[in-house]
């Protein structure tokens, strides 16, 4: 009887007993009142320190004090990832209490955030700046408590300006800075400066820093408008065209359009080699901290007319609560962290208090007081749910517009198709459906399936029924944490998602589906997806196959330092190696167009042009030792009984006849196995594209899991992040089945 | 095989060159770590001429709980692997030679689960983790990552190379299945256990993306989560993320050298004469 206590037995009992254990933790009563906050990094208390929460962990003391019974219970985030987490954290219906950020339309519009209109008193409301305030509401409601505002201004370098002898006035039209930007380029020609740009615009999605170069005032984005942002205009063709002008001219570098901020802040900041650039208030301290004297300008007029910088304004929010009293609690304490006292601290961080009073923090720095003066009039985003997406599609129009080779017209026109379906689509009525009754005859075959298995068990051997108890809990691990999750997955993509709605609420039909198939951009990521995995699966494989050949013969230690040396630096640091494949791809200083530059070949924007973004994506995954499968190659031949190899040598032949007729004929299966791993691991290639382009410029690099993590974790849109996994998943599984009968026929 | 000594020394010497184009990151990285920060502000490249220094390092060990993340990491990686490597082996022997009915249906799930991309599965699987009471706790990191549709189809399709009659005439003697697991397959499996092994580790190492979503208390933080927290929004701290990064090589360059061991020459040689 001992003897059947296997391990098995004993590691359900164990996971029993352990869940049992965590159901009666839910069950303790709690004493006092528990409020989640989650917070982001801010600033650091000094130079030395490293901690990021300082400021909100002393102020969760100072209230814990002053309200005896409450426990805060702070959840630190990370910049990176952390709206990821708590867009998870949301859709699972499990949000925090009370959260740090900007608006979240999309939450507001699932009804999950409560309105604080009885929480800020009118009266008061008077102390607050009004875009402030118009920032935080939806509705005519009020949803965040503001704290402080961010915009962005345009700077220049005044040291630059002092040495190519320009006059750097506070405004101008936008005829001016033109003049003044071929001025500085015929300046430079004089003095030798390598790499000199007078401007450099960039678009990013999320950032608008340029915007006002591209759109005129009476255009920008608003509500008024019936389709969010009217991009299709003479004006906007008209700006365009000149920057393109500008391109030609060589005032912004040829490749301006796809660069990216942190690019750009380099050439400005550390290289000191921009004369103009546009960033955000973040900025000012920064630059202070490097030591670069600067100037700030607003941003060139058109026809005369003062062209406002773009503003968000953060604050706190509340999830709906059920308790009135804890809401009360929560109010009080965003109240807390946003009272005029507590917003003294926000000139650490180099931003602008929502309470007009609060901005004299900056009374002895009249930099950051005339920037919060051209804030005060800043313009504010429209307060949209499709806003996320339609500015995606904005901010990759400009990319395509400055890199690419397309007409504007043609751009702007797709654009503003793109924007007004966008609109429409987030606009649509979400109801019941007929399609909850597909549900019912899926689990009725579930549940079929299930009662024929416990039929047949009578009916297997007695070999059959240990083999199965030996299958049970690895089975049961894939049965709760795969097949579990991917059906419900699959249920979503039938679905408009909501976390606060049932499981078998807001069914939509094959809508979801619908929107794919309609959205141009999905065909972009497909094709794209298809390119990688065509060329990459098949040269990698034939990479792997050739190193560990190389490999094999060696012995000892050398040939265990060649399997670590070829394997580990592919898991070794992300930031490292994209941080030198950018350097690699740099247009004016990367080392691949300096050698082109020795072949007296024209330099290739690598990374910022329509045609080439893609390649170069593709090229480091070419180019990148694939480890995984040299490693599983090496495993395989070590294992090849050493007779084939002493018969090989009897039979007298040649190393390449060993290799050719003994070794690659017993990899075969190891070849299955690499192929179609390789192939599902190429279709759902994501993280090199994340790095490098983030799918630019326009929608030129994007791949299919990079749309299904945008659609799913920015836009929170569930349903049809799950809709493109199973289209994804019907592709991935034709290929592979393709894969595995012709080969599995063929071999062992 | 033999070679000559020249066609080893060719050998060798090509992939000398290879392995340091592959090597070439890991050494920028571990350069820079001991580099200051306002040094790589000038020039990514600054470890190749400024002084060595360990500042990143001193500044990490006073102001961070690193050791505790770190400790947190290395639990992590190596309990998710023993019991992944476990459970695979598992199901990757009654997929291969055991008797298990339905064995090209289960083998045909488990293939399909792979090819579902993992964003789809984060929002469901945290519904479960909530109902489980396991969020913010380091088991709730360990649990879905403890099996893999990776590691099964591996294992199978290594088992499937090993020879049946092994197996049958174990059965024969009258050997439990559960015998011919721990005594048979399982020493028969160690080259490729040991390749796997090493996948399983150095991703769950470095992982990150779900250790975020589920730890909340930052000395529960595992080594990339706790890092990640220490980033401004706009600009990255390079010394922060380059010394962070290489300390977190050190125990990959350990695992690599443990699981070495059993990288040995096939253990199946003159087991069976057919």
């Amino acid at each position: 009887m001992i003897s059947r206590l296997n391990p098995l037995t004993i590691f359900s009992l164990l996971f029993l007993l352990f869940l049992s254990f965590q159901g009666y933790q839910k069950f303790q009563v709690k004493k006092t009142i528990q409020i989640s906050l989650w917070e982001f990094p801010r600033w650091k208390r000094n130079k030395d320190a490293s901690d990021r929460f300082y400021w909100i962990k002393k102020k969760i003391a100072e209230f814990e004090q002053a309200n005896q019974g409450v426990h805060i219970k702070l959840v630190e985030l990370s910049w990176k990832g952390g709206g990821d987490k708590l867009k998870i954290a949301v859709a699972a219906n499990s949000p925090p209490d009370i959260c740090a950020g900007i608006l979240p339309v999309n939450f507001i519009r699932q009804n999950l955030i409560e309105p604080l209109d009885n929480f800020l008193p009118y009266a008061e409301r008077k102390n607050f700046s009004p875009a402030a305030l118009d920032a935080c509401s939806f509705g005519n409601r009020l949803y965040c408590m503001p704290w402080y505002i961010q915009g962005c201004f345009l700077f220049s370098n005044k040291e630059l300006g002092q040495k190519l002898d320009l006059l750097l006035p506070e405004s101008f039209t936008l005829k001016q800075f033109e003049e003044i930007l071929v001025k500085a380029k015929k300046n430079t020609t004089d003095i030798n400066m390598p790499g000199f740009f007078p401007f450099i615009p960039y678009f990013a999605s999320g950032d608008y820093a340029n915007w006002p170069f591209i759109i005129a005032k009476e255009n920008y984005p608003g509500l008024n408008n019936r389709y969010l942002f009217d991009i299709q205009n003479n004006r906007t063709f008209e700006l365009i065209r000149n920057l393109r002008l500008w391109k030609e001219k060589g005032l912004i570098p040829e490749d301006s359009g796809g660069i990216g901020v942190p690019d750009v802040w380099k050439s400005f900041a550390k290289e000191k080699r921009v004369l103009f650039s546009a960033f955000g208030t973040w900025a000012i301290p920064a630059l202070r901290r490097y030591g670069v004297s600067f100037k700030v300008h607003f941003y060139p007029a058109h026809e005369n007319k003062q062209q406002p910088s773009f503003i968000a304004c953060s604050g706190f929010y509340i999830f709906k609560q059920k308790e009135p009293k804890k809401r009360e609690l929560c109010a009080r304490f965003i109240r807390f962290l946003t009272n005029e006292k507590n917003q003294q601290v926000l000139k650490k961080y180099g931003v602008f208090p929502s309470r007009s009073e609060s901005a004299r923090v900056y009374k002895d720095d009249p930099l950051m007081l005339k920037c919060f003066e051209v804030l005060a009039n800043g313009k504010n985003l429209p307060v949209h749910p499709a806003w996320s997406s339609v500015d995606e599609t904005v901010n990759k129009t400009f990319q395509s517009s400055l890199a690419g080779k397309k007409s504007i017209d043609t751009l702007l026109h797709s654009a503003s198709e793109r924007i007004k379906n966008l609109v429409l689509n987030s606009e649509k009525e979400k109801g019941e459906n007929w399609t909850y009754l597909l549900g019912v005859p899926s689990v009725i075959f579930l549940l079929l399936l299930f009662l024929k298995f416990i039929l047949d068990l009578k009916g297997f051997t007695p070999l059959q029924r240990r083999t199965l108890l030996l299958f049970f809990l690895p089975f049961m691990f894939l049965t709760i944490f795969y097949f579990f999750p991917i059906l419900f997955g699959f249920l979503l993509s039938f679905k408009f998602y909501q976390g606060s709605a049932g499981l078998f609420e807001n069914f939509v039909g094959l809508e979801n589906y619908r929107r794919v198939l309609m959205d141009p951009v999905f065909y972009q990521s497909l094709k794209n997806t298809f390119f990688y995995t065509f060329i990459v699966v098949p040269l990698n494989l034939g990479t792997a196959l050739l190193i560990a050949a190389l490999i094999f013969p060696l012995a000892g230690r050398s040939k265990g330092f060649f399997r670590g040396a070829f394997y580990l630096p592919g898991v070794a640091s992300a930031v490292v190696i994209s941080i030198i494949w950018r350097y690699l791809f740099d247009f004016d200083m990367g080392l691949f167009n300096y050698f082109l530059g020795l072949l007296s070949v024209s330099p290739v924007k690598w990374l910022t042009s329509e045609e080439y973004s893609f390649i170069s994506v593709i090229m480091t995954a070419v180019f990148r030792s694939p480890g995984g499968p040299i490693i599983i190659y090496l495993a395989a031949m070590d294992s090849l009984p050493v007779e084939y190899f002493e018969a090989a040598k009897i039979e007298g032949a040649t190393n390449w006849q060993t290799f050719l007729y003994v070794i690659l004929p017993s990899l075969k299966r190891t070849t299955l196995f690499l192929i179609v791993t390789m192939t599902i691991d190429s279709f759902q290639v994501f993280a090199q594209v994340l790095m490098l382009t983030d799918g630019g410029p326009g929608f030129s690099s994007t791949v299919l899991v990079h749309r299904i993590y945008t659609t799913a974790f920015r836009d929170l849109d569930m349903g049809f992040a799950a809709a493109m996994s199973f289209i994804l998943f019907i592709i991935i599984a034709f290929f592979s089945s393709i894969q595995y009968f012709m080969l599995e026929e063929r071999g062992t | 095989m033999s070679f000559s000594n020249r066609s080893l020394i060719i050998i060798t010497l090509v992939l000398s060159f290879f392995s340091f184009l592959s090597l070439l990151p890991l050494l920028i990285m571990f350069l820079t770590s001991f580099t200051e920060a306002g040094q790589l502000d000038l020039s990514p490249f600054a470890f190749f001429y400024s002084p060595w220094s360990w500042k990143n390092y001193a500044f990490l060990l006073r102001t961070t709980p690193i050791i505790q993340w770190f400790l947190n990491s290395l639990l992590l990686a190596f309990v998710v692997t023993f019991f992944h490597l476990w459970l695979d082996t598992l199901a990757g022997y009654c997929l291969a030679h055991g008797e298990l009915p339905y064995k090209n249906l289960f083998f045909w799930l488990i293939l399909l689960t792979m090819m579902i991309p993992g964003q789809v599965l984060m929002v469901p699987l945290y519904i479960l983790m909530t109902k489980l009471n396991l969020v913010g706790s380091l088991l709730g990191v360990i649990l879905p990552t403890t099996c893999s549709p990776f590691g099964i189809f591996m294992m199978r399709q290594y088992i499937l190379g090993l020879p049946k009659s092994l197996v049958e005439s174990a059965r024969i003697d009258g050997a439990s299945e559960w015998q011919i697991f721990y005594n048979i397959i399982v020493p028969l499996c160690a080259p490729m256990l040991a390749t796997l092994g090493i996948f399983i580790f150095l991703g769950n190492w470095n992982s990150f993306l779900w250790p975020l979503v589920i730890l909340n208390d930052p000395l529960s933080f595992t080594l990339p989560v706790g890092l990640a927290g220490l980033q401004g929004k706009e600009l990255l701290d390079f010394g922060i993320v380059l010394s962070g990064a290489s300390l977190g090589t050190i125990p990959m360059l350990l695992v690599f050298l443990l699981f070495s061991r059993w990288f040995l020459k096939s253990l199946t040689q003159g087991a069976v004469k057919e």
